[in-house]
């Protein structure tokens, strides 16, 4: 992964859209005593794919059963355009679900699976058989329209499930967790083509997973869902690049949390220090691993250097873990403080060495209530 | 493998040893105990726990629905568990023969000799030369009645047929049944004793008589509470029945009434008898000592309403009692009976009466 | 994986249960069909085929199979239309209240059965709950007599006996559809009604073919109702068979009667059977 690039995603079409497909207003809910979504506000465009991330426990699944009408909100509004939907019932919603668990029907074959919902609306016979046949095409699994569902793998009972979604032509298209029970590699190959499908059919997508990778490969935007709030809604490379805490910051890929003490511009994480903008006092910073490399020691640039655009500091090389482009490499800095960084590979590294970081690349975030 | 997997074979273990134990504990007998499969009424406690006390023993009681019930249950390999049987006059015969009964030692039955002649020299327990059973008690199946419905005792068995009783009557589940149509038929003339021996023709008029008889039929009575229990709840108002049932509804102060009915009736012989199996034949036949004496004979005609075959029994009464019992005119009331006799096509009987009750 | 002790200690004692307990009987009970009982009321073992010629001639028997029949299909039809609707409440919509619903179903199976045939008797009789009733609202004024001791009286008892034995395997169907079927049946824009004729019904048709079956053969067999509560004409297979073995000392005609239902029982439910697995795959 290369440097996060900053605000390169803020003019992303999708997030700025005028009027929104679904509108997500102050949504409180509650199982017994323990709350699960805590007040959530979300707009989604049109055409958008947005990806709810979250630890599990998190309320992106309550979320999104709400959205699909399969539990009540206890208070707040969802509106799809110029429509209440949390008043109607799921059956009527223009929104189709593919489950986790696929959830399609043991007693019919795959072709009336994918017809089913077109059979509820009372479609004409001939046009439920060319829509099918189209879906079913377009997933790749024309020549299993006969097929009982028991004779189908994972991946294939996935595919009936996204055709059986998406022959109704919703509006939104809820995703939940579809791919977190293949396999690593067609998961990587049903994340490509899921993310072409949404492209060539437009239908916005609504994807819930906790798979952080699978969110930033697929997304327009990610909310981040934790602990029943939303800690930040951005596309993935903002997000990436510039979290707004830290919580947003860890979960997101692998970082640094410094601890800097900020004075006249001036942050100062132990014996680092490099040039930043705000507010004095104490605060966080995020530094990403593959923002720090070796610093060209030879160029004989004192170590307390007054250009503090760029930081330099020294550790002691503690574990280096082997990773094809970039490897791993854990850095004791002294009084127990390690600073992981990812190096281009420049063979195996010991004792004590030199690295620096860009000043930029060092993101001031919140600390959240209880990091 | 796991103890999870290993269960089933502990729950067989188990299985074994509960059977064992079971098995072990039916085994352990400390007081002698004597099985009877007797009529209903015939191990009453009122004579019954004097017996038991005095012989330090325990009397159990299995009571029988129908004769055929009985022989059914001594042929099919249940004689071993009864020691005391009180087989009527029609299949007596027929046990004694078939060697189910054990011959009796008279010389250890006092009473024997004080028991009706009449009965005493019946030709029904005598195989061989041997004398297999003491009569015990005997007794009519008259019609019993409701007497809130009928003003006059009914005088004829042809009024259960009325169209007006439909639904109201009751048959027993018996034998009985057939030969009461068989008399209402006229098929007693002149010989009472060919009504426990009809032609086919005959018996194929029965069951023509029967099935007519059916829309009227409640319900059949198989056991005397039952029919008690039918008079009580008002299901019935008329019923060919025992003088128990007299007796129990009199009892509970039931308006019933009990008549024999111009064609005469059935009846019936009761004989005590001892299985050939039977492992406490001593204790048994002291039984039948103690439930012959005429002391026992009056107290089981309390409880039954039967009549005693110890006309000594009589000495204890009153003169009403004696009177309800026919015992001051025995002679003249046993004309009205016709006693039940072995019936040679019993079988047939059987398979015809069956096809009576699954008729529709 | 298993020891062979193991292996001899799960499958010897099962196997010498079913034929010491149910083979061997059975293969008893098919000689003395073949049996005859003598004159002098001796079974004699001649070995023939009357009792099986005289099934098929005397008309009678014919006639109570098919009554024991009609009655059994009336109890099978009336304990679907009891037990379904109940097992459909306890598995999707009983929420806090299916445990105490469910004990509450499953306790009068602990309940002897005589106790229950005789409450229906002091329910239906003349002078019986219903009646009395009846007679107190005015509706009726003197008793209605084919309450009690008669095909109703033993369909109504049957019927309450039997409901549990096919309420139990509907709800265990119901219990096993995914709920996820559910949801997905109304997300794709099926109503409730239409998801039931669509998902649930075919999912549970196993159980309820089962229920049925339950139903249907226990009642059949049954011969303590038609005696309990049963008309003078109410009377079922088995109540010939037991007065066979019983009262007439017939042992190898009620045998020949008791194999023929065997069979038909043992046909019913391999068919039933097969019926179940088509539906439990298509």
């Amino acid at each position: 992964m290369t440097k996060a690039a900053p605000h390169a995603a803020a003019a992303d079409p999708a997030a700025t859209a005028a009027t929104p497909i679904l509108s997500i207003r102050q949504v409180i809910k509650q199982f017994g005593q323990r709350p699960v979504l805590r007040g959530i506000s979300l707009d989604v465009a049109g055409g958008e794919f947005l990806t709810i991330l979250g630890e599990s426990g998190s309320g992106k699944t309550t979320l999104l059963r709400l959205i699909a009408g399969f539990e009540d909100l206890d208070s707040g509004e969802i509106w799809m355009a110029e429509e209440r939907l949390d008043r109607i019932p799921a059956h009527r919603r223009q929104v189709n679900t593919v489950f986790q668990s696929y959830a399609i029907f043991p007693h019919l074959s795959v072709f009336e699976n994918v017809a089913y919902g077109l059979r509820a609306k009372n479609t004409a016979k001939s046009e439920i058989s060319e829509r099918v046949t189209q879906a079913l095409a377009m997933v790749k699994m024309g020549e299993f329209a006969q097929a009982a569902p028991a004779k189908l793998s994972g991946g294939q009972q996935q595919r009936v499930a996204l055709a059986r979604a998406l022959v109704n032509r919703p509006r939104v298209l809820l995703l939940d967790e579809p791919l977190s029970a293949l396999d690593a590699n067609l998961r990587r190959q049903m994340q490509v083509e899921l993310k072409s499908l949404q492209r060539e059919v437009g239908i916005t997508f609504i994807f819930v997973t906790h798979d952080q990778e699978e969110a930033m490969a697929l997304s327009d935007r990610v909310a981040l869902l934790r602990a029943g709030l939303l800690e930040q809604v951005a596309p993935p490379r903002e997000i990436y690049g510039e979290p707004d805490t830290a919580y947003a910051a860890r979960f997101i890929g692998q970082t640094n949390l410094l601890r800097a003490e900020v004075t006249d511009g001036i942050a100062s994480a132990g014996t680092i220090v490099w040039r930043t903008v705000g507010a004095a006092g104490t605060a966080t910073y995020s530094l990403r691993p593959e923002c720090i490399r070796l610093a060209n020691e030879s160029a004989g640039i004192p170590f307390a250097a007054t250009d503090v655009s760029t930081a330099r500091f020294r550790g002691r090389i503690r574990n280096q873990t082997f990773g094809g482009a970039m490897d791993l490499i854990e850095i004791d800095c002294g009084n127990a403080h390690v600073i992981r960084a990812r190096i281009a590979n420049s063979g195996i590294l010991s004792g004590e060495r030199e690295f620096e970081f860009a000043a930029d690349d060092a993101v001031r975030v919140r600390e959240g209530e209880d990091a | 493998m796991s103890d999870r997997k290993r269960t089933p074979g502990i729950v067989w273990l188990g299985v074994l040893a509960a059977i064992v134990v079971l098995t072990a504990g039916g085994c352990a007998k400390k007081t002698p105990a004597l099985s009877l499969l007797v009529w209903e009424g015939y191990a009453d406690p009122s004579y019954v726990r004097a017996f038991e006390e005095s012989h330090h023993c325990k009397i159990s009681a299995s009571y029988m629905g129908s004769s055929d019930e009985l022989v059914a249950k001594l042929r099919g390999g249940s004689a071993s568990n009864y020691d005391v049987i009180s087989p009527s006059s029609d299949v007596a015969t027929m046990i004694a023969a078939a060697g189910l009964a054990a011959p009796l030692d008279l010389s250890k039955l006092p009473a024997y000799p004080r028991l009706s002649e009449r009965l005493r020299t019946m030709p029904l327990v005598r195989v061989n030369g041997n004398v297999y059973g003491v009569p015990f008690t005997w007794g009519p199946n008259p019609l019993l009645y409701d007497t809130t419905y009928f003003a006059k005792p009914p005088d004829s068995w042809a009024v259960l047929w009325d169209p007006k009783l439909k639904g109201k009557i009751s048959a027993w589940d018996e034998l009985s049944t057939m030969y009461m149509a068989a008399q209402v038929l006229g098929y007693d003339k002149p010989d009472p004793n060919h009504i426990y021996n009809l032609s086919d023709g005959e018996l194929d008029n029965v069951r023509k008589k029967l099935i007519e008889l059916k829309p009227n039929i409640r319900k059949f009575w198989s056991t005397g509470g039952e029919l008690t229990n039918l008079f009580e709840n008002h299901e019935i108002v008329a019923a060919m029945g025992w003088p128990l049932t007299t007796n129990q509804l009199r009892a509970a102060g039931f308006p019933i009434g009990e008549t024999i009915p111009k064609e005469n009736t059935t009846g019936w012989i009761d004989h005590l008898m001892i299985t050939t199996a039977s492992e406490h034949k001593d204790l048994a036949t002291e039984f039948l000592e103690y439930m012959i004496e005429a002391k026992t004979q009056k107290m089981v005609t309390d409880v039954t309403g039967y009549d005693p075959a110890n006309s000594h029994a009589a000495e204890f009464m009153t003169d009403e009692q004696r009177k309800t019992l026919h015992l001051d005119n025995v002679d003249e009331y046993m004309t009205r009976i016709y006693f039940w006799q072995n019936v040679p096509r019993r079988d047939k009987y059987n398979e015809i009466w069956n096809e009576i009750k699954a008729a529709q | 994986m298993y020891s062979r002790a193991y292996k001899a200690g799960v499958t010897i004692p099962p196997l010498l249960w079913v034929s010491v307990f149910l083979l061997v009987p059975y293969a008893i009970l098919f000689c003395y069909s073949f049996w005859s009982v003598s004159p002098a009321q001796v079974i004699v073992h001649n070995w023939n085929l009357q009792n099986y010629l005289q099934l098929a001639r005397n008309p009678i028997y014919l006639q109570v199979l098919f009554r024991s029949m009609r009655i059994a299909a009336s109890v099978t039809v009336f304990a679907l239309l009891l037990g379904y609707p109940l097992a459909y409440y306890l598995s999707f919509h009983a929420a806090k209240r299916k445990d105490l619903l469910y004990q509450l179903v499953i306790i009068p199976l602990w309940a002897s059965y005589l106790v229950r045939g005789y409450a229906w008797k002091t329910i239906l009789g003349s002078d019986g709950v219903l009646n009395g009733f009846l007679q107190y609202l005015h509706i009726t004024h003197k008793p209605v007599e084919f309450f009690l001791y008669s095909p109703f009286a033993v369909i109504i008892t049957l019927t309450h006996i039997y409901t549990p034995f096919t309420l139990l395997p509907i709800y265990a169907s119901l219990e096993h559809i995914p709920r996820n079927l559910v949801e997905a049946s109304h997300d794709l824009g099926s109503s409730p009604w239409s998801t039931f004729r669509r998902v649930i019904l075919p999912l549970s048709l196993p159980g309820a073919l089962a229920g049925a079956t339950f139903a249907f053969v226990l009642t059949l067999g049954d011969f303590l109702a038609p005696l309990l509560v049963g008309g003078p004409s109410g009377v079922m297979i088995s109540n010939v068979v037991v007065s066979l073995f019983g009262a007439a000392y017939n042992w190898p005609l009620g045998a020949a009667i008791s194999f023929c239902m065997m069979l038909l029982v043992v046909t019913l439910l391999f068919v039933t059977e097969r019926l179940e697995k088509r539906l439990a795959v298509s």
